[in-house]
């Protein structure tokens, strides 16, 4: 399967690099290899956070215009985090296109352009995973918990990695 | 996965160096990869801030947003620069590459003397250009006559088509509200005179005998196409820009308009090459890109999620009578 577009060419170098040479604690390729537009993710839960041990699976959908227009990642089953969406899809400025934060909450250098890269991405969410930025939050009901009652938000995002690991 | 790492190792890679008992050449080809494409730079054009991608590479992304990837400064299309001695240089890489690293795998410490294919090209020049920003005021020296200079539909002032084309019309038109602009008609058929310092993006300047064609086509064929205001076009206008390009003026709306940028893409990245190639080529990776991006969208309605809401919409009723069936046959018993 001799990779042909701009993006499936790309996409072919970033699996590559990623096979070669991933950073800690990451695995990430495509599920299919007929389709590198649909990659699936293992993200491991940071050190000295609640989400230490636990294994997380995401999944990254590609656009057609990549790298020109940024993925979008999912966490399945879904993550209880301050800036994960109740149906488990990411939000952090790196995912985000350049050009529309009309509240102008993050700089241009933090957000998506094409230089970014997939290793890139997954290391800012294993960052956000350990620091969570309530200012931007996407689940309210999380960040609520996050900030008035931190030991119940350790417990339960330790029950969640208890739950993913089948114990 | 394994049998995908194999089939994955056949592509090139910065990395592929690491091995090799020169393992700082990583840096090295890093260095001369793109950032969009992380492929070895092709036809490489500088931004103003200084930083270097492959023509088409940066032509596009500035079509979805005006900025640099790297340090996010605002750039224009029309003030990219080509470098032909990295154009040269990355050429070279390409062509020397799987001698080098075989070289420099193999166990042997014989001096490394890469094989010319044929006589030794003669060293390019670096080809030195005028960095000169192009002023939008000022131009009243060495102008076209009155006749020959266009409206610019925006400010207002008079200029040549080329220099309209060039970076006035991106600078006129940031921060306005384009709905009633209208793009100017040019007329290609017109002797310019133009200095090339004023235009940097334009190299070749040619005076265009009226009366032949085929030679007004020709020279044509050097000079940069122009950005369209499509929102000011009618479709059959559209159609007769493509049809004048020799592209095909078949589809969608969308499809033409999406032809006409990536064509003029495929046709402003190839004028940043040291040796461009002719139109025809072009036109067939155009019609490459084209049958690429149907295969994808057929691909995208096959492949597509099952969208469990609108399955829900479209036979919801269906669902609703099942449970009534079986909620009779339930209560019947």
């Amino acid at each position: 399967m001799p990779p042909k577009s701009t993006a499936q060419r790309r996409l072919f170098k970033e699996y590559q690099q990623l096979s070669r040479d991933a950073p800690e604690g990451i695995i990430a390729g495509p599920l299919d290899e007929d389709d590198l537009f649909y990659w699936e993710c293992l993200i491991e839960g940071p050190k000295d956070t609640p989400y230490e041990n636990g294994v997380f699976s995401a999944q990254l959908t590609f656009p057609k215009d990549y790298p020109l227009s940024p993925p979008k990642l999912k966490f399945n089953p879904p993550l209880i985090h301050p800036n994960i969406y109740a149906d488990g899809t990411v939000c952090i400025s790196i995912l985000h296109p350049p050009g529309n934060d009309p509240l102008l909450y993050e700089r241009p250098e933090e957000r998506w352009s094409p230089v970014q890269s997939v290793e890139k991405i997954l290391l800012s969410v294993a960052s956000m995973l350990a620091e969570p930025n309530v200012e931007s939050g996407a689940n309210i009901d999380v960040c609520k918990i996050w900030r008035d009652d931190r030991p119940k938000f350790d417990a339960m995002v330790r029950e969640q990695v208890r739950k993913s690991l089948g114990l | 996965m394994d049998a995908t790492v194999g089939n994955i190792g056949s592509i090139s890679d910065p990395s592929d160096w690491l091995g090799t008992k020169v393992p700082k050449l990583f840096d090295l080809e890093s260095m001369l990869s793109c950032h969009i494409c992380k492929e070895t730079l092709k036809a490489p054009v500088m931004t103003q801030c200084g930083h270097c991608f492959c023509s088409l590479c940066i032509r596009r992304y500035l079509k979805v947003n005006q900025e640099c990837p790297l340090c996010h400064e605002v750039q224009y299309e029309s003030n990219l620069v080509k470098v032909l001695l990295l154009d040269s240089i990355g050429k070279w890489f390409i062509s020397n590459r799987s001698q080098l690293l075989a070289k420099l795998n193999a166990d042997d410490d014989s001096v490394i003397i890469l094989q010319e294919e044929k006589k030794r090209p003669k060293p390019q020049k670096p080809v030195y250009e005028s960095r000169k920003k192009p002023k939008t005021a000022g131009f009243g020296k060495s102008v076209p006559s009155r006749e020959e200079m266009v409206e610019c539909p925006i400010c207002g002032e008079f200029m040549s088509a080329e220099e309209l084309q060039g970076d006035h019309i991106d600078i006129c038109l940031v921060g306005k509200d384009n709905k009633d602009e209208k793009e100017e008609d040019s007329k290609e058929d017109r002797e310019h005179h133009e200095s090339a310092q004023k235009v940097p993006e334009k190299d070749i300047v040619v005076t265009i005998p009226k009366d032949q064609d085929f030679q007004v086509q020709k020279a044509v064929d050097m000079k940069r196409l122009a950005k369209l205001d499509f929102a000011s076009l009618s479709t059959n206008k559209v159609k007769e820009k493509l049809a004048q390009l020799r592209l095909p003026t078949s589809g969608t709306r969308a499809q033409l308009e999406a032809r006409y940028v990536e064509y003029s893409n495929l046709y402003n990245s190839n004028l940043d090459s040291a040796n461009p190639k002719d139109s025809v080529v072009l036109r067939d990776k155009l019609e490459q890109w084209e049958a690429l991006s149907e295969i994808d969208n057929n691909k995208s309605n096959h492949t597509e999620k099952f969208n469990r809401s609108a399955w829900v919409k479209t036979h919801g009723n269906e669902f609703r009578e099942l449970i009534q069936a079986a909620k009779k046959t339930h209560f019947s018993k």
